[in-house]
């Protein structure tokens, strides 16, 4: 598979922060609602799924499976977790954008 | 409360698709968000909903076989290791598989060999370059309503083609035909060979390779150029070049040049070429004579062309009906035919191309077909028994190996295997088959057919397919496969693919029927051609063809002495061939109640004794008399009931009849023939007028007549008679009845031809329902023994058994029936007397197709009739 460096597109770095943040409870249908009620992004399931595995060929999250429910016709969930290089990366994205952001001429965001 | 569940077609896609790893997040993601969606939107939405995500899960990386195959270094492994497994396999049932691997490959060779020859038939003439723009012209003739084709067209037309722009240049080609010249090199006389009368154009127009001298030769007068196998006949290793050929003992010709052999997909095959200046005869419209060829320049379409010659055609029209009276509706129009479509066109009178008839070919083209189909689905019915006697070891190998890939890979293993073992069996049947081709059955494939590109991308089209088949295989078994079962050593509880083995059988045992009808069909024609009344008895009679030299004073005194030989019964000369090549049409005068009428008949001359030799019927009027000198002067007729027919011809004794247009032929007619086929049953019999052979018209053939008992050593003596009078000259000669036989060769040869394919086909399919069969005792043992314990008696046990097989079998009758009609009907229009179709030639090769499946599988009904209850029952 093509993995495009380590680079994280777009989409992908969304499925991260949305895998980061809700912790352990990240899998298919909990990462989907969060971006379309977080960052109203409607995207369909089969796009999210594909987004983990590519994160976790990159080696940026991790995966279990767990919590078979009965809505779920017994199937049990994959959950993911986002791992150290995630971590780091997801921060170095962040202080990369910052940093460039701010070179813009009359921009600035108030962190807080 | 029961949750609502998503539509059941679409979670067995699901099923059937998604790799197992992947199945509990997908499917699981997929039904929560459907139990969300029901309640939130109502079922309908939420069903749409759910089928829109399951197709949008329907990626390379959610399915089956890829996601394994993605890792290189397992990919290898497993590759070698069922590889090895595969061919282990294959070693411990060296029946099955080499079973397997021979029909396949039979098949394969046999569609491979039959489709190269198809390919060479549908190509001729494509060598020469130019071959888009190159035309010959026949001649269209409305005489008296009827219209007649003929290939040929008149002798001044090439003259007039000349003038016309959009022609580059037109050439006329005479063939020697029908009559026996003899060639004379040196010391040697040859007969068999074929001389052309050309033109310089010639060697331009069909791309003629000059060895020695130039196309310029062909101009000058008693030039003779030879091709370079009859240059080798003729000299040796000599140079031929500078020696002399004499011609019918009378004419010498110089050899000017050698050419290459014309090649063997040329609709003109030839051995000689003379120059056309060396006759000197004076060419004219009124003869349709020579054969005449044009090329066209680059973008002119035929339309404009076909108006162009027709405009010739209407400006000469006197001239080509001269001293005739023309009726009004007289037309004569020209046939284009490209260069290319001559040899598959065999429809167009006085023709002497080599032709073939396309029925013949698009036969041959279903049977190719028919033979991949059978091929193919024989070693998928294999393929699947062998598979599913295997389920066990598939199994274990999918524990160790961990991935449920490993049925995938073991089939593709199995393929790769048997691509290997493939190829070099059907390139080895292949080049039996060509060689068995040239020797039993005179087809010669061309090497540049083999090497052609649509040929190459043919093989590639047959493999291609069968790699494809594998990949159904795969499919059916990965789609009903389930370890546990097979773990557990349970056959065919879910799996065993007798559903779609029987479908395949049944497709099979349909090709069967209708090669077996074909064949009845075929092989009572010929028996109803050789037996029918064609108006003369050919049995013990002798065709001997007389050389055109200038012994023809002693022909007359060869007739006499073969008589005085022991054993011989009547001899008599006539320019009958009984084959269609000395057919010719001529145009002709008779004299009738309502005036003088002109019209096409085809001319023959024989001797006294000729109808009483060959038996023929006189139902008016009387032969040809001896002791009358009227008759000796060669000016009496005898004509054939068809001739009386067509013209509506009444009180025909003692009407006048011109033959020819300079009217020396003329007299009266004697006597009237019962119609007798003149040629081969392809034709209806034709009006037919009959001179008396004098010693100044020779004829082609002296027919002699044995006795039913004669000595062994007669044949020697008319041979040596036959030397007395024409010297070195080599006797050519048939029987009667054999030369008949050649008539329909290629239809004989069709018809052998199908025999070997119904041979292969019999085999195939009978190892298929053999193999079938065995793996329904294997799987129906147990049943059987229990069905005895509750009573069954043998017979019923036998009766289960094979009451499959005879459904199957009345299944396939009913499919194949339209198919023997149509085909059969399709076939039998070629012939102008041919037999009528009956219920019979549908139900013998249905029964003949039940004897062969009562035979193959009962063997394996009485074993299950047989079953040992206590054995079996004990196991379980």
């Amino acid at each position: 598979m093509g993995t495009k460096g380590n680079h994280l597109g777009e989409f992908e770095e969304l499925v991260l922060v949305a895998v980061a943040s809700l912790a352990h409870e990240a899998y298919g249908v909990s990462v989907m609602k969060y971006l379309s009620e977080e960052a109203n992004r409607n995207v369909n399931i089969s796009a999210i799924h594909q987004g983990l595995k590519r994160l976790q060929s990159k080696g940026l999250v991790r995966s279990h499976l767990g919590g078979a429910t009965q809505v779920r016709g017994g199937r049990s969930k994959r959950f993911f977790e986002i791992t150290e290089t995630g971590q780091t990366i997801l921060k170095e994205i962040m202080e990369l954008k910052i940093q460039l952001y701010n070179k813009v001429p009359n921009f600035s965001i108030k962190l807080t | 409360m029961i949750n609502p569940q998503p539509p059941s077609w679409i979670q067995r896609f699901l099923n059937w698709y998604c790799a197992s790893e992947l199945l509990d997040e997908i499917q699981g993601d997929a039904l929560e968000l459907y139990t969300e969606r029901s309640g939130a939107h109502g079922k309908l939405k939420a069903d749409l909903w759910y089928i829109y995500d399951i197709l949008r899960f329907f990626r390379l990386s959610n399915m089956k076989r890829s996601s394994n195959l993605r890792k290189p270094d397992q990919w290898d492994i497993l590759i070698h290791s069922t590889l090895k497994i595969a061919s282990r396999n294959a070693g411990r049932n060296k029946w099955l598989f080499s079973v397997k691997m021979v029909s396949l490959s039979l098949c394969l060779s046999f569609a491979l060999l039959l489709a190269a020859f198809v390919l060479q038939e549908y190509t001729y003439d494509q060598h020469i370059t130019d071959h888009q723009s190159i035309y010959r012209v026949g001649t269209k003739a409305t005489c008296l309503g009827e219209t007649e084709e003929f290939a040929n067209a008149p002798e001044l037309l090439s003259e007039a083609l000349k003038k016309i722009p959009e022609i580059q240049y037109a050439t006329r080609v005479t063939l020697w035909g029908g009559l026996m010249h003899v060639f004379t090199a040196g010391e040697k006389s040859y007969t068999q060979e074929v001389g052309m009368i050309v033109e310089e154009e010639f060697a331009s127009l069909f791309d003629l390779n000059f060895i020695q001298g130039n196309s310029k030769m062909l101009n000058e007068p008693d030039n003779i150029v030879l091709t370079e196998s009859t240059a080798r006949k003729f000299f040796g290793d000599e140079n031929p070049v500078g020696k002399i050929i004499t011609l019918n003992n009378g004419f010498w010709l110089d050899v000017a040049g050698v050419i290459e052999d014309p090649q063997p997909t040329s609709h003109l095959q030839f051995d000689m070429l003379v120059s056309r200046s060396s006759f000197d005869v004076q060419p004219t419209w009124d003869e349709l004579a020579g054969y005449t060829y044009c090329k066209v320049n680059k973008g002119v379409s035929l339309e404009v062309l076909e108006t162009k010659i027709a405009q010739v055609y209407d400006d000469h029209l006197p001239e080509i009906t001269k001293d005739l009276d023309i009726n009004e509706q007289d037309t004569y129009t020209p046939i284009l035919q490209n260069i290319t479509s001559i040899h598959l066109n065999n429809g167009l009178k006085n023709d002497v191309a080599n032709t073939r008839n396309v029925v013949n070919l698009h036969f041959l083209i279903i049977l190719s077909v028919v033979f991949f189909l059978s091929g193919f689905i024989n070693f998928l019915n294999l393929s699947i028994a062998d598979i599913s006697s295997h389920l066990k070891q598939i199994g274990v190998l999918q524990i160790i190996g961990g991935s449920s890939s490993g049925i995938a890979q073991s089939i593709l293993a199995n393929t790769i295997l048997g691509i290997v073992m493939l190829i070099p069996l059907t390139s080895l049947f292949f080049i039996i088959g060509t060689y068995a081709a040239e020797i039993f059955l005179d087809i010669t494939i061309a090497q540049s057919i083999l090497m052609s590109k649509l040929f190459l991308l043919l093989i590639v089209v047959f493999f291609g397919v069968h790699f494809l088949s594998s990949k159904v295989c795969y499919l059916i078994i990965s789609k009903s496969f389930n370890l546990l079962v097979a773990l557990k050593g349970k056959l065919g509880v879910q799996f065993s693919g007798i559903g779609i083995r029987e479908s395949l059988l049944t497709l099979q045992l349909s090709f069967s029927i209708v090669m077996i009808a074909l064949i009845l069909i075929m092989v009572d024609q010929f028996n109803f051609i050789s037996q029918a009344d064609t108006g003369y008895k050919d049995k013990q009679t002798l065709i001997i063809r007389t050389p055109v030299t200038n012994y023809l004073s002693g022909i007359s005194t060869f007739e006499e002495s073969l008589r005085n030989l022991n054993g011989v019964q009547k001899v008599s000369m006539s320019s009958l061939g009984m084959d269609s090549e000395s057919d010719g049409s001529y145009f002709s005068e008779i004299e009738t109640n309502e005036g003088m009428k002109n019209g096409y008949f085809n001319y023959h001359s024989w001797g006294f004794d000729f109808l009483d030799l060959l038996q023929l019927e006189l139902i008016e009027g009387r032969n040809f008399d001896r002791s009358r000198s009227t008759d000796r002067s060669g000016k009496v007729f005898l004509v054939n009931e068809r001739a009386i027919e067509k013209y509506g011809w009444q009180d025909v004794i003692g009407k006048k009849i011109y033959y020819g247009q300079d009217q020396t032929k003329y007299g009266h007619v004697i006597g009237v023939v019962r119609d007798f086929n003149t040629a081969s049953m392809y034709k209806e019999i034709e009006p037919l007028i009959i001179g008396l052979t004098n010693d100044k018209s020779w004829d082609s053939y002296v027919y002699v007549k044995l006795d039913p008992i004669h000595s062994a050593n007669l044949l020697t003596d008319i041979e040596e008679v036959y030397f007395d009078h024409f010297e070195s000259v080599p006797m050519d000669w048939e029987y009667l009845d054999a030369r008949l036989a050649n008539l329909y060769y290629q239809d004989t040869q069709l018809r052998d031809i199908f025999k070997i394919g119904l041979f292969i086909s019999l085999m195939v399919s009978c190892l298929g329902i053999f193999s079938i069969s065995a793996l329904m005792l294997i799987l129906r043992t147990k049943e059987m023994s229990i069905r005895k314990v509750v009573g069954a008696r043998s017979y019923d046990l036998f009766y289960l058994h094979i009451k499959n097989f005879i459904k199957f079998t009345l299944l396939a009758a009913v499919c194949s029936s339209p198919l023997v009609y149509y085909l059969s009907g399709y076939w039998l229009n070629n012939f102008a007397y041919r037999i009528d179709l009956n219920v019979s030639y549908f139900v013998i090769p249905c029964l003949l197709t039940l004897l062969i499946i009562l035979i193959t599988s009962g063997v394996h009904g009485l074993r299950s009739s047989k079953v040992d209850l206590l054995k079996t029952l004990n196991e379980g």
